[in-house]
């Protein structure tokens, strides 16, 4: 096996929540103990609900943000080195798209402008060879040479975020790490969007870290998943694994309650005990997910469990051997 | 007789170049105790049309239809007050955002009281029991402690089942509701249409239920209706509509729908855009994107015709009568 172009190692992220008056401040565990290998031209698709972490993951992935904890090797060098070359370098291997088109844009800004703007930011020129580049990448994402001059509010939401990729890919990076892209997007314009990354990821060997709570979307997309919820890792394997042998309860949960247009029968119906999702606050002792899980037992409630293997696949369950 | 019939309803609102029209000759009917799914992308006019039927549009905006009935209520006839009592007694609607919509100064019990006050119920405790039961209905757990809860003490989901108790508080005939899920997780999203489908079972509502994924409306409603820049190209039963689309823009948004694709492979997509407001063609309202366009497409706007029972398709050619296009080809030839 080759080694990972990006690895995480036992991240840990606690935000501090300041307390009113003479209340005591509480701490958000926004990640717990999170460990993976992204591999060169693969998709790492991380799933989960709101407060999962996913986008906290994100930001720490894309340098935005210091983990508290852990230990994060892009390419091969360490992200806590204080070398603000290498600082550099590894901010231009990792660039980001995000999910909302209409605010990852500067209104005030030419698309040209826009696209050359890491360029600029990386001290990339002259400026006839960042235009050039610029124009290039445009036609590569499927736009057109005249549009370089327009401004954001001249473009419909897909064309947008095909702006927001082509600024990604203006450095080559190697990873693009994509949180919830197509999320805003309808349907026949998720589909294009959805398309154009498979190209660009085939023509450029790119990896991709692809957030995402929409389970249809990752199944074309992904070659491994990543299940978290309220922080903690719950199982992480496959495509295939993930799909179609869920081994994690709450993995089972997340699959039976996507919407789809089958009509075959349901699988396994699983129903969520509690309706509620607990306070990110207040985490519930032993297993996170034990109030909602259909399967708990005593030692989920006291016991938290470890991530372990399991047959192909990474999983945080007591009872990961056994079927509903 | 249908419950809720709504024919040739056309929208516009005032823009800097004149009126624009956002609906376009829409028919809808529904029956008592039925489930309505409308769907569409951005821009279709699925929410403006909710908004038509109950007369909240802006008073600046141009509805007009040949019919808008509601029960005994000729709501075309009806002065802007009778209309709002029926509105707030018999019918009744919740939106996307449950946050955007609850008033953050005010308990969740105040304002589903609020709700009852205004509907001249008599006695703050009888009120009250009925609060209670309402929450209870909807699912909220321990009701009692939750009627003194703000907003931003409760979940996305727990705040749209508090929106959802306001609705149904007076016992409306017909519940809309626009994207009611959209904001929320899914294992969040699966209990609030199980709990409207629910609520639509035990009181013999009639509901309409308007997404944008297909996928909400396919276990939930009865039938759907595709609407597409401002109108209707097909309706028909949610099952027959799944298996066997007949417009090419359902059948299109179907195939786009990743659950239908492998691993790595490429999505089809539709060519071009939508047209835009203000520049949408007198022909066929899908003829510039779709593949089976014919010159007769471009002649006029086809009829909302009907194919069997419960299917109405607004296309010279749907799936069915594929024939049909050789020959049109055919005579054009000639």
């Amino acid at each position: 096996m080759t080694t990972p172009l990006l690895s995480a190692r036992n991240i840990r992220r606690i935000y501090e929540v300041p307390g009113r008056l003479f209340e005591k401040s509480a701490r958000v565990h926004a990640l717990d103990d999170i460990s993976f290998d992204l591999r060169a031209g693969r998709t790492l698709a991380v799933v989960g609900e709101s407060g999962s972490g996913k986008s906290t993951l994100a930001r720490i992935l894309s340098l935005l943000e210091e983990p508290d904890g852990g230990e994060i090797v892009v390419a091969g060098e360490d992200t806590r080195t204080r070398s603000q070359e290498i600082r550099k370098r590894q901010r231009s291997t990792v660039q980001m798209v995000f999910q909302n088109p209409y605010g990852s844009l500067n209104p005030r800004k030419s698309v040209g402008r826009i696209m050359e703007e890491p360029l600029f930011v990386q001290g990339f020129g002259p400026a006839q060879v960042r235009a050039e580049r610029a124009r290039a990448m445009l036609a590569k994402v499927g736009l057109r040479p005249e549009h370089y001059w327009r401004f954001p509010h001249m473009f419909s939401g897909g064309q947008r975020q095909r702006i927001a990729i082509g600024r990604a890919l203006m450095l080559t990076p190697k990873i693009v790490i994509a949180d919830e892209p197509v999320s805003a997007l309808d349907i026949s314009i998720q589909a294009q969007i959805l398309n154009l990354l498979m190209d660009l990821q085939e023509e450029f060997g790119l990896s991709y870290l692809f957030i995402s709570h929409d389970l249809s979307v990752v199944r074309v997309i992904a070659d491994e998943v990543l299940v978290l919820y309220y922080g903690r890792l719950m199982e992480f394997g496959s495509r295939d694994a993930i799909f179609s042998n869920p081994r994690h309860p709450y993995t089972r949960t997340l699959l039976a309650a996507a919407p789809t247009i089958s009509f075959e029968p349901e699988p396994v119906v699983l129903d969520v005990k509690v309706s509620e999702p607990p306070s990110a606050f207040a985490l519930p002792k032993g297993c996170v997910f034990h109030p909602r899980c259909p399967m708990a037992r005593d030692i989920c409630r006291e016991v938290r469990p470890e991530v372990r293997n399991v047959e192909d696949r990474l999983v945080a369950c007591h009872f990961a051997e056994q079927r509903p | 007789m249908a419950y809720l019939d709504v024919r040739n309803l056309s929208v516009s609102f005032p823009t800097a170049r004149g009126y624009a029209r956002v609906v376009e000759g829409l028919d809808l009917t529904l029956d008592e105790g039925e489930i309505l799914g409308i769907v569409g992308e951005s821009g279709s006019g699925k929410s403006v049309s909710a908004l038509a039927i109950l007369g909240l549009l802006p008073p600046d905006s141009r509805v007009t239809a040949d019919v808008m009935r509601f029960g005994t209520h000729d709501l075309l006839a009806l002065s802007t007050r009778a209309r709002r009592r029926v509105v707030g007694q018999d019918m009744s609607i919740i939106f996307q955002d449950p946050m955007a919509s609850l008033n953050p100064c005010f308990t969740v019990g105040w304002q589903i009281d609020e709700t009852l006050r205004i509907g001249r119920m008599r006695g703050r405790g009888r009120r009250r029991d009925r609060v209670i039961e309402l929450l209870q209905q909807v699912g909220i757990p321990a009701p009692e402690k939750r009627l003194s809860a703000y907003p931003h003490q409760l979940s996305g989901g727990m705040n749209q089942r508090v929106m959802i108790a306001m609705a149904i508080a007076r016992n409306p005939r017909l519940l809309i509701a626009d994207e009611p899920t959209t904001a929320l997780d899914v294992t969040v999203q699966k209990q609030i249409l199980d709990l409207l489908s629910k609520l639509q079972r035990d009181t013999g509502m009639s509901l309409i239920l308007i997404s944008h994924d297909l996928g909400v409306l396919a276990r939930t409603a009865h039938r759907v209706m595709v609407m597409y820049a401002g109108e209707g190209v097909e309706e028909a039963e949610t099952r027959a509509l799944f298996t066997s689309p007949q417009h090419p823009y359902t059948r299109a948004l179907l195939d786009a729908l990743p659950e239908h694709a492998g691993a790595h492979r490429r999505l089809p997509t539709i060519p071009g855009l939508v047209p835009p407001l203000g520049a949408r063609p007198e022909s066929c309202i899908f003829g510039d994107r779709c593949r089976l366009v014919a010159p007769i497409c471009r002649e006029g706007r086809p009829a909302f015709e009907s194919h069997g029972p419960h299917r109405r398709v607004r296309c010279h050619f749907p799936a069915h009568r594929l024939d049909l296009r050789e020959e049109a080809h055919l005579v054009h030839a000639r």
